[in-house]
């Protein structure tokens, strides 16, 4: 066909769309019955509606990054933090159920300023905290708090609980590592979460609730790939229980897949991706 | 508890799904009356699709972040003026959609660059179908057309939906869809040879 102009495109669209008055459509009608360009840009843009159904379609559904999701939690932590200085009691409550409680840790996120580059630090749970008080439903990321201990220096990590069951193919997309963007689509696409408590489930790594654990298995893993890591998700990795661990390295990322026996002997990996 | 507020909720909420809407409504209150894991939850509930509307309305990742971080971090504040005279969800869906606008606007992203009149619209040198393609076409639409087109062909929400969103009546956005829809064949190529392969396309209408 002939291309016709923008303000005549427009025209068209309402007119297949029915949204003209009566004498304007009038208008329109004798023009696709008296031109050419009019009659065959009218049967075209009919004729393209089932592919732009299929082409819109095929953009997918988008599910919240994880680093996306971790920024926007800490940012509404932030919000609702009391203006004093110090830890506020909920939050702190929070961290020891999360401690205490596996099923809580299964639907939290905690900020965790382990100091994960200098990991011979010693020390007792370093970040502050707070559990969402709800059950989650899929979403993966909850509420992130970070702390400000004072006896560290090293990078943040943020620790996730999203119970994703993550693949190969959906590994880097899902978890925003600097990699392309907008590729959390598709038939790649990172599956809904599992259900946190389920049999075999995020429970198999309640070992590694413990910020002392977690150390280990960071270090092992760290130790194995260098890096810092930057985001820890409890999560699955092709149906298995696995602790999915993003590893910076200057402008680059690794991403680790490590089991539940991380840090025991070793980082017990499952799957790297390329550094 | 916050001040000004004007409900008077006293139970605490519980996570039980039976009324998704009305359990929306009852995280807000009680975010208002200063529970603070309310509004992560509510959040928590509706940020895929929030995320969706502000990346393909953006269409920039890092532009998409910040819209959503912004608008719900206005909604967090505001949520003591939320009137109820609709859902909580298309609440939080106009602020969002408002911020990604605003976004959009202030940075006059639109790559495009408007036609006269008389002028062809351009069209793709090929036919395009792949995700990615889609994606720069529908950036390139007027925001206005590609906020509604998001919202009632991406997103699946209804014409009365998107309408009460973006505060249009609702002829207004099927126009703005209708619009957006011939543009985005002109864009990918598809008035030219709209049906792959074949000589004669069907007539097949929406």
């Amino acid at each position: 066909m002939s291309p016709i102009s923008e303000a005549d495109l427009d025209r068209l669209a309402d007119y297949t769309a029915g949204l003209l008055d009566q004498r304007e459509r009038e208008r329109v009608d004798a023009l696709i019955a008296t031109d050419p360009v009019w009659r065959d840009a009218h049967e075209t843009l009919l004729a393209a509606q089932p592919r732009l159904d299929a082409a819109l379609a095929g953009l997918g559904a988008e599910r919240l990054p994880v680093d996306v999701a971790a920024q926007l939690d800490a940012a509404l932590v932030r919000e609702g933090e009391p203006a004093a200085t110090g830890t506020p009691v909920k939050a702190r409550r929070s961290w020891r159920r999360l401690l205490l409680s596996s099923a809580a840790a299964a639907a939290a996120v905690v900020a965790v300023f382990a100091g994960v580059v200098a990991l011979s630090n010693s020390g007792g749970p370093t970040g502050s905290t707070t559990s969402n008080g709800y059950r989650g439903q899929g979403g993966g990321a909850a509420l992130s708090a970070p702390g400000r201990p004072e006896d560290l220096s090293g990078g943040a990590a943020t620790v996730l609980h999203s119970g994703t069951d993550y693949t190969p193919q959906n590994l880097s997309s899902a978890l925003g590592a600097g990699q392309a963007k907008d590729t959390a689509t598709g038939p790649h696409a990172a599956a809904p979460n599992a259900a946190p408590n389920a049999p075999g489930g995020d429970g198999d790594l309640a070992r590694l609730d413990d910020p002392q654990a977690l150390r280990g298995c960071l270090a092992a893993i760290v130790a194995r790939r260098g890096g810092t890591p930057s985001v820890v998700d409890f999560a699955r990795f092709q149906g298995r229980p696995a602790v999915v661990v993003v590893l910076a390295t200057g402008a680059t990322h690794r991403i680790v897949v490590a089991g539940p026996a991380c840090g025991l002997a070793g980082p017990d990996e499952l799957y790297t991706t390329p550094a | 508890m916050r001040g000004g507020s004007r409900w008077t909720v006293t139970d605490r909420v519980q996570p039980v799904d039976t009324q998704p809407g009305a359990d929306d409504r009852a995280l807000l209150r009680a975010h208002v009356d200063g529970d603070r894991d309310a509004f992560a939850e509510l959040v928590r509930r509706h940020r895929d699709r929030l995320w969706a509307v502000a990346l393909r309305t953006i269409g920039d990742r890092e532009d998409a972040a910040d819209a959503l971080q912004e608008a719900l971090i206005s909604a967090y504040r505001s949520a003591h003026r939320f009137r109820g005279d609709s859902a909580v969800t298309t609440w939080l869906h106009r602020i969002v959609v408002n911020a990604c606008l605003d976004r959009v606007r202030r940075r006059a992203v639109r790559p495009t660059v408007p036609l006269a009149d008389t002028e062809p619209l351009p069209v793709a040198p090929v036919d395009s179908d792949t995700a990615l393609d889609v994606r720069a076409a529908l950036a390139q639409l007027p925001v206005e057309q590609r906020a509604a087109l998001v919202l009632v062909d991406v997103q699946g929400y209804s014409v009365a939906e998107a309408a009460a969103i973006l505060d249009v009546p609702q002829g207004t956005v099927k126009s703005r869809c209708a619009r957006g829809r011939a543009r985005l064949a002109a864009l990918l190529g598809y008035l030219r040879n709209p049906v792959p392969g074949a000589d004669v396309p069907s007539q097949e209408g929406r």
